[in-house]
């Protein structure tokens, strides 16, 4: 059985007074199974927010279900969705989004506080994520005292503390120079080899082409996808690259239709 | 261009009015108050009031006072707007606009704050200022009424003082600008936030400066060393709160945060790391908070206990409605007494005043320093004496001692003495200026003795009563002040007892023909009164008008640090809801927090308060005031007044917060 499924979601927006309904997502269906490594990707305004919001349980979409374990997203009651997203979700932002005044320690152990674990049982949860991250020596340091990746794989380190059943990344790599970015793109890969599920929503080909699976979302709805095989990185990347290209071509040709 | 540059002051000043309507409220109170000080004390209608010259004195005072928290207050809250209007006037300096026209548009902006405040506070204080005088007749009992009347000098005054802060704040915000780029001004308020470390030595010099001034404050003895070290206690606690808020909170929150078992926590974890960047942050503001509402408190629970006590106090300071001491080189002997008696008694009789109570004793007063056994003249320039252990020595024969105290005791051999002294006497033998004298019976100041009081003005201080039979033994202390009591107690109107204190100080004068006394001194308990009413309520109106003016500046404290913290604090919550900290934990941690952080001056304020209870009733003995029950009540009921406003601001403030924080 499938770890996520998305059945016919749809969102719209409408402003205050109802005079303007914009269609952000509109019939979306898609499904990740258990131990999968899934790129989501598309241009600004393709719904990509909008998805990663829903998933999240932030938000919740106008109709269709998303099912996490088989647990409908949108049948939670708004007093146990924290809970919930916080045993069942890890997140990883773009802007890292790490508290500047927790020591990168506490900053990892916030959702094992938020669950009430006791401090030994978090301490031992602690070391091994640390040492695989890279950053068991910069675990009294502050945010601001250590470089993007770091900042980032802490903020990894806090997504996967809680053994969560998925993690969601939105543009990860999006505020990480190159080098910083292949690094944790190998965090990813090797978290995910362990058995985490990720989710990620990227603008990046470079970021997409690590995944198993790439996504391509457009105007609200999945429009195509594609699957690694036994493609290397590189074979994947053009691959994308192409796929881009195709989507890009397409959407001005459907543009010159219209006019 | 000009044009151009005013109507961009007007927008800044519209677009961040959050920050500019309460700094327009502040100047604008600020200049009323000078302006209604400055009316009543330059009047004409007080000047020509009896008794004014008290009052003049206070307002005077309080002008400066007024002027001195009106510069120092603006100047705090400028810098609490230009902190927060950094980043705009970064974005200026990079869309292109120069230092020099950055200038004009500030030189604006302080130009129309100006007019906004002055003009105001003028129109606010030709409003009220008839009213505050108003109030100032009634507290101080002044006959007369004020004219109202618009005072030129006032205006002129206010105009001058306000334009001179404002100028020297707009120096200093070029100044300020001229020295930041553009990079540095856009970052304005996001400087990179670093842990607090804990300074180890400042926290404990804090808690040692609030130690050693709660221990003066307590440990007080008498007026005189009150007086002396109320100034040294007020020092010590103020270092010490600014040291307590800044370094010793910071030490605590770093114990809690070290003790792993409660510091990973949920409740404790969030509000704990919270708690430590507020106080970085917020220390002095808090620190702020507390002094000024001490301030209040004081001065507002002394002033309206003396008020309260006024008639408490004269009843204190003047046993009888009447008192008259006359000053002799001699012991004025029975026929001497009966004499002065008989010329009250006639003059009674003119004036058709009924005599209630007449006593009268005679004694011998000075000042000694003792030590032991020996009592020794107390002598200025000997520089071995301090003055704290300056003492006082009555002596008197015993009839007098019976008819001053109510208590009958033992014929006293010749040539031997009785002693009574405050700290208690033991010893066969007294010394008193060289001579020795057997001691025939000694004994503390009873429960009942009249003079007690004076024990509160000396302290530890001996006072010492040394009682003879006769005249005749006497005569050894003659180079001393002698001195005869009369206390005179009457019916009649007030009007018709001040003019038998009239007749009184006729009738002894008169007497001065027949007994000689070198120099006579009458008090009069109704003529006390006036002055009385005067100094208190002169002191009252101060008190509130100060106390009213530091509540201000407390309450815009207060609002400005709510409104600088919901900024800081909203993108952290915003990221606690993100990782999955549900709303209800992020708002109960929010109000934890915001309930400590704001509560705190408060509580530690009406602990300052209660720990200089013990000097301040010393002090208030100094305007004759000894009754603690009223002291205790005004002292209660002001925290409790000040603590419900406290509260409301509370609570209207942080709708401003909770509006920042959850947009």
């Amino acid at each position: 059985m499938p770890i996520l499924q998305v059945k016919n979601v749809s969102k719209i927006y409408t402003t205050r007074f109802g005079s303007a309904r914009v269609q952000a997502l509109s019939n979306m269906n898609f499904s990740v199974e258990q131990g999968e490594n899934v790129a989501i990707m598309g241009e600004s305004g393709s719904g990509k927010t909008t998805l990663l919001n829903i998933l999240a349980s932030l938000d919740r979409p106008t109709g269709g279900e998303v099912l996490l374990n088989g647990k409908n997203l949108t049948a939670i009651k708004e007093k146990e969705l924290s809970a919930f997203r916080r045993d069942n979700l890890g997140f990883v932002f773009q802007d890292f989004n790490l508290l500047d005044n927790f020591s990168l320690k506490d900053n990892i152990l916030l959702p094992l506080v938020l669950q009430g674990k006791p401090v030994a049982e978090m301490e031992q949860r602690l070391a091994p994520i640390a040492g695989r991250l890279g950053i068991a020596e910069l675990l009294a340091k502050y945010p601001y005292e250590v470089s993007g990746g770091q900042k980032q794989r802490t903020a990894v380190a806090r997504a996967i503390i809680t053994n969560p059943q998925l993690i969601l990344a939105d543009e990860p790599t999006g505020a990480l120079d190159s080098k910083a970015s292949s690094g944790l793109l190998g965090v990813f890969r090797e978290i995910n080899r362990d058995g985490q599920t990720i989710l990620m929503v990227t603008h990046s080909t470079k970021a997409a082409s690590c995944a198993d699976r790439i996504l391509f979302i457009k105007d609200g709805e999945v429009f195509h996808q594609l699957y690694r095989g036994n493609l290397t990185n590189e074979q994947l990347y053009a691959k994308i690259s192409d796929t881009l290209t195709v989507l890009t071509q397409k959407a001005d040709e459907m543009g010159k239709e219209l006019l | 261009m000009n044009r151009l540059y005013c109507r961009l002051a007007v927008t800044n000043l519209k677009n961040n009015r959050q920050f500019y309507l309460p700094y327009i409220l502040t100047g604008m109170v600020s200049a009323m108050m000078f302006y209604i000080m400055r009316a009543i004390q330059g009047s004409r209608g007080i000047a020509s009031m009896r008794g004014a010259g008290t009052v003049s004195i206070i307002l005077t005072m309080g002008l400066v006072i007024v002027a001195l928290c009106a510069g120092i207050f603006l100047f705090y809250t400028n810098g609490f707007v230009m902190k927060r209007r950094r980043k705009e006037l970064g974005v200026y300096n990079i869309l292109g606009m120069e230092k020099k026209h950055i200038a004009k548009v500030m030189a604006w902006e302080a130009v129309i704050l100006y007019a906004l405040s002055v003009c105001g506070g003028l129109v606010l204080g030709i409003v009220f200022h008839k009213l505050a005088a108003m109030f100032l007749v009634k507290l101080t009992g002044l006959s007369e009424s004020i004219p109202f009347y618009v005072s030129g000098w006032g205006f002129l005054q206010t105009a001058e003082l306000f334009g001179l802060i404002y100028i020297v704040m707009l120096l200093y915000n070029f100044l300020q600008v001229s020295l930041a780029n553009p990079i540095a001004l856009l970052h304005g308020n996001s400087v990179g936030e670093r842990e607090p470390k804990v300074k180890w030595l400042s926290a404990a010099s804090g808690i040692a400066c609030i130690f050693a001034g709660y221990y003066l404050a307590v440990t007080v003895h008498g007026v005189l060393e009150a007086v002396n070290m109320f100034f040294m206690a007020v020092i010590l606690v103020i270092a010490g709160t600014y040291l307590l808020f800044l370094s010793v909170s910071i030490a605590f929150l770093k114990m809690l945060k070290n003790n792993k078992k409660y510091y990973y926590q949920t409740a404790h974890f969030i509000t704990v790391s919270g708690m430590l960047y507020r106080m970085k942050r917020n220390a002095v503001g808090l620190a702020n908070i507390c002094v000024l509402s001490t301030m209040v408190l004081v001065i507002i629970s002394t002033t309206v206990c003396l008020y309260a006590g006024s008639e408490d106090s004269l009843n204190n300071n003047f046993p009888g409605e009447i008192n008259a001491t006359l000053y002799f080189d001699y012991v004025p002997d029975q026929a001497d007494r009966e004499y002065f008696m008989d010329l009250i008694e006639d003059a009674a009789g003119k004036q058709e005043r009924k005599l209630t109570r007449m006593s009268e004793y005679a004694d011998i007063v000075t000042i000694i320093h003792m030590d032991g056994n020996v009592v020794e003249r107390y002598d200025n320039t000997n520089p071995s004496y301090s003055y704290l252990e300056m003492g006082m020595l009555y002596v008197m024969m015993r009839t007098d001692y019976e008819r001053f105290t109510g208590h009958a005791c033992d014929p006293i051999v010749p040539g031997s003495v009785m002693v009574t002294a405050s700290g208690g006497f033991d010893g066969d033998v007294i010394e008193l200026f060289g001579t020795q004298y057997p001691v025939s019976d000694s004994m503390d100041f009873p429960a009942d003795f009249p003079d007690k009081e004076i024990q509160g003005f000396l302290g530890d201080k001996q006072v010492v009563y040394v009682v003879v039979e006769d005249e005749r033994a006497m005569e050894p202390f003659l180079a001393y002040e002698v001195q005869y009591h009369l206390e005179i107690d009457t019916d009649g109107t007030p009007e018709e007892r001040k003019a038998f204190a009239g007749a009184v100080r006729e009738a002894l004068e008169a007497g001065r023909k027949k007994t000689a006394f070198t120099q006579g001194m009458i008090t009069s308990r109704e003529e006390q009164r006036g002055e009385y009413m005067e100094l208190n309520g002169g002191f009252l109106f101060l008190g509130l008008f100060l106390g009213s003016m530091f509540l201000m500046i407390t309450v815009l404290i207060i609002y400005y640090k709510q409104i600088s913290e919901g900024y800081e604090d909203r993108e952290r919550f915003a990221i606690m809801t993100k990782v999955g900290m549900g709303r209800d934990v992020v708002k109960a941690a929010i109000n934890a927090q915001v309930r400590t952080v704001f509560f705190m001056p408060i509580i530690v304020a009406i602990l300052h308060l209660a720990m200089a209870f013990p000097m301040l009733k010393a002090i208030m003995l100094v305007f004759g005031l000894m009754n603690t029950d009223l002291f205790v009540g005004c002292l209660v009921v002001t925290a409790a007044v000040f603590a419900v406003i406290y509260f409301l601001v509370f609570l209207l403030t942080s709708r401003s917060y909770y509006r920042i924080v959850y947009q």
